[in-house]
């Protein structure tokens, strides 16, 4: 309790601040994605999924009301769920970097570091209140999203989606968190340690991103049909019916009788695409909140060793 | 000697902010030459017409989406290395409880601002300048023309800096008023970042009044030219199909303008910044 309330007495600031923001965030998803479930319940006929249907003269205007309303709260909840994207990484490095990094600025690290039992017990107290509000604060605005996703993606959940699902937010909350905190531990100034911590995190997910591109597109298999927005597509290609051989569209085009076919893909062939399906979308996230964990404790390994071995 | 002392106090950020900046521009040089070596000297186009360009387009379209990822981080850098080293100054002095001494000592608090604000904002006009230069290389890179027009001009232009300058200033005032650094600078991102949407917002209805109508069949429109489209619109007459745009001729007379309302609004927050420097007990 007593550790709670030190926490919240010297990053309070901080934590209402963000709170405020959070709880900013939090309604607007809400109430866009209440109100573009709204809308769309309120005109059922303008979403139906039969591309042979035609709709009636008398429900065009009706529809085109419904969309340009759906359109107005898709432009804002694309924004908030850009918010969403960002908020964990926020939320670590506002709370992390300061934990250490202010007592040293401040020239209280010795007496703290002095009169507490010891200096993991210290870093304990300090840190632990910090990690559960940055779970907190992440799985309510990740459960917050979850009807705006709905209403991005058409219900279709896949590599489409903007907003990654909640194991990944935390995750990347979780490595922010752990990546500021050494680096202000490191640095021992505030908003220099903000930039620090910026600059690895864009490094870090740079790298990241790269990575999994290129285990997915090793993953990716061939297969004739597109799966909406919900795949991730790699590469387009042939296939010979006949020999089941695959060729590359790249290479296929390049074939000095490319310009003279008048269809593509010509008899006799299918046009395949290397792709992730959109049902494996939730293995890749879990591999992705997997990898981000991962560097998430390594970082913060390093900062429990910086912060015991650094001097006050 | 006066610049130099405005410069050492913020060293760390500058450092950190000129690493940052460091990267971006080289990931945007790595994703130019990248772009470079697929299409060679092939003469391709955006519409990638021929078989030669057709069968390049699987390997071009990767260096496109790093390079569009790297140019969209220029929507939130300037605003945020901004605000970070406009509170620094105002609320960095105020939390170290340094403003009592400095304050004293300085001629008058204004003169004490100028020297410590303005060297940190040339800095950092120089260095986002640099970052909307690289920018302006990706624009080119991936459109393959040497002028791209008003293609994504809000992220490579002097438009760059000058949000940047927009978010310090508001920073130096917002960390006056709080006086403590993280929360200064959570409040100074977000007042830089709505004041900055509502510019855009303005400078959108401005260029809304200003487009004409182009039909869609108008060669204007094919022409390998990149305008500022307003807004895709139902004009008059038969085939009312089109949009409303404004021709590339008129880019630098739209940059000096919202140039200018930038402009304008960091001065205004300048002078609020001043007045709540000198008003403030330290």
């Amino acid at each position: 309790m007593g550790a709670l309330r030190m926490a919240w007495k010297l990053q309070r600031w901080e934590i209402t601040t963000l709170a405020a923001v959070g709880a900013v965030l939090a309604v607007t998803l809400l109430a866009v994605g209440w109100r573009m479930e709204s809308v769309q319940a309120s005109a059922p006929d303008c979403w139906q999924t039969d591309v042979d249907a035609v709709l009636p003269q008398s429900a065009v205007n009706e529809c085109a009301q419904a969309y340009a309303e759906h359109d107005a709260a898709r432009t804002i909840g694309s924004m908030a769920g850009a918010g969403v994207v960002l908020l964990p990484f926020v939320l670590g490095v506002v709370l992390g970097t300061p934990v250490v990094a202010r007592e040293i600025e401040a020239r209280t690290a010795s007496i703290a570091w002095s009169v507490s039992r010891s200096r993991g017990r210290w870093l304990a107290l300090r840190t632990l209140p910090i990690l559960a509000f940055v779970v907190l604060g992440i799985a309510v605005i990740g459960l917050s999203s979850l009807t705006l996703q709905r209403q991005l993606t058409g219900g279709e959940v896949g590599f489409g989606s903007l907003i990654p699902q909640l194991p990944v937010l935390l995750a990347r909350g979780l490595l922010a968190l752990a990546v500021g905190l050494v680096a202000g531990t490191l640095l021992g100034r505030t908003l220099p340690a903000v930039l620090a911590s910026a600059v690895f995190l864009i490094a870090i997910s740079i790298g990241l991103s790269i990575g999994l591109d290129v285990w997915m597109s090793a993953e990716a298999k061939p297969i004739a049909e597109l799966d909406g927005t919900s795949s991730k597509v790699y590469n387009s290609g042939l296939r010979d019916d006949a020999t089941g051989e695959l060729i590359n569209l790249d290479a296929f085009l390049a074939r000095e009788d490319a310009d003279d076919m008048l269809e593509i893909p010509p008899p006799g062939m299918t046009m395949v695409h290397w792709q992730i399906p959109g049902s494996e979308y939730p293995v890749w996230m879990a591999r992705e909140a997997g990898v981000t964990g991962g560097l998430a404790i390594v970082a913060g390994v390093a900062f429990v060793l910086t912060a015991l071995r650094r001097r006050p | 000697m006066h610049a130099r002392v405005g410069l050492a106090m913020e060293r760390g950020s500058l450092l950190w902010g000129s690493v940052l900046i460091a990267l971006l521009s080289a990931g945007m040089l790595v994703t130019v030459v990248g772009m470079l070596i697929v299409v060679g000297d092939l003469g391709c186009s955006t519409d990638f017409i021929g078989s030669r360009c057709a069968g390049l387009v699987e390997q071009f379209a990767p260096w496109e989406n790093i390079a569009q990822g790297l140019t969209g981080l220029l929507w939130v850098l300037p605003t945020g290395l901004g605000a970070l080293l406009g509170v620094g100054i105002t609320a960095g002095e105020i939390e170290r409880r340094s403003a009592q001494v400095s304050w004293t000592l300085a001629a008058s608090r204004t003169r004490w601002l100028l020297v410590r604000a303005v060297p940190v904002a040339l800095a950092l006009f120089l260095i986002l300048t640099v970052a909307a230069g690289f920018a302006e290389m990706v624009a080119r890179g991936r459109l393959m023309t040497d002028d791209a027009g008003f293609h994504d001009y809000q992220l490579r232009s002097l438009l760059v800096p000058a949000r940047g300058l927009l978010a310090f200033t508001i920073g130096l005032g917002v960390g006056a008023v709080i006086g403590r650094t993280m929360p200064a600078l959570l409040v100074a991102v977000v007042f830089s970042a709505a004041s900055t949407y509502g510019l855009l917002v303005l400078i959108d209805a401005w260029h809304l009044a200003a487009a004409f109508f182009v039909r869609m069949d108008d060669p204007l429109l094919n022409s390998g030219i990149y305008p500022l489209v307003a807004s895709s619109s139902a004009g008059p007459g038969p085939d009312p199909q089109g949009l409303l745009l404004i021709p590339p001729s008129e880019y630098w007379v739209w940059v000096l303008r919202e140039g200018g309302l930038l402009t304008l609004a960091s001065l205004g927050a300048a002078l609020i910044a001043l007045g709540v420097v000198q008003r403030r007990s330290p």
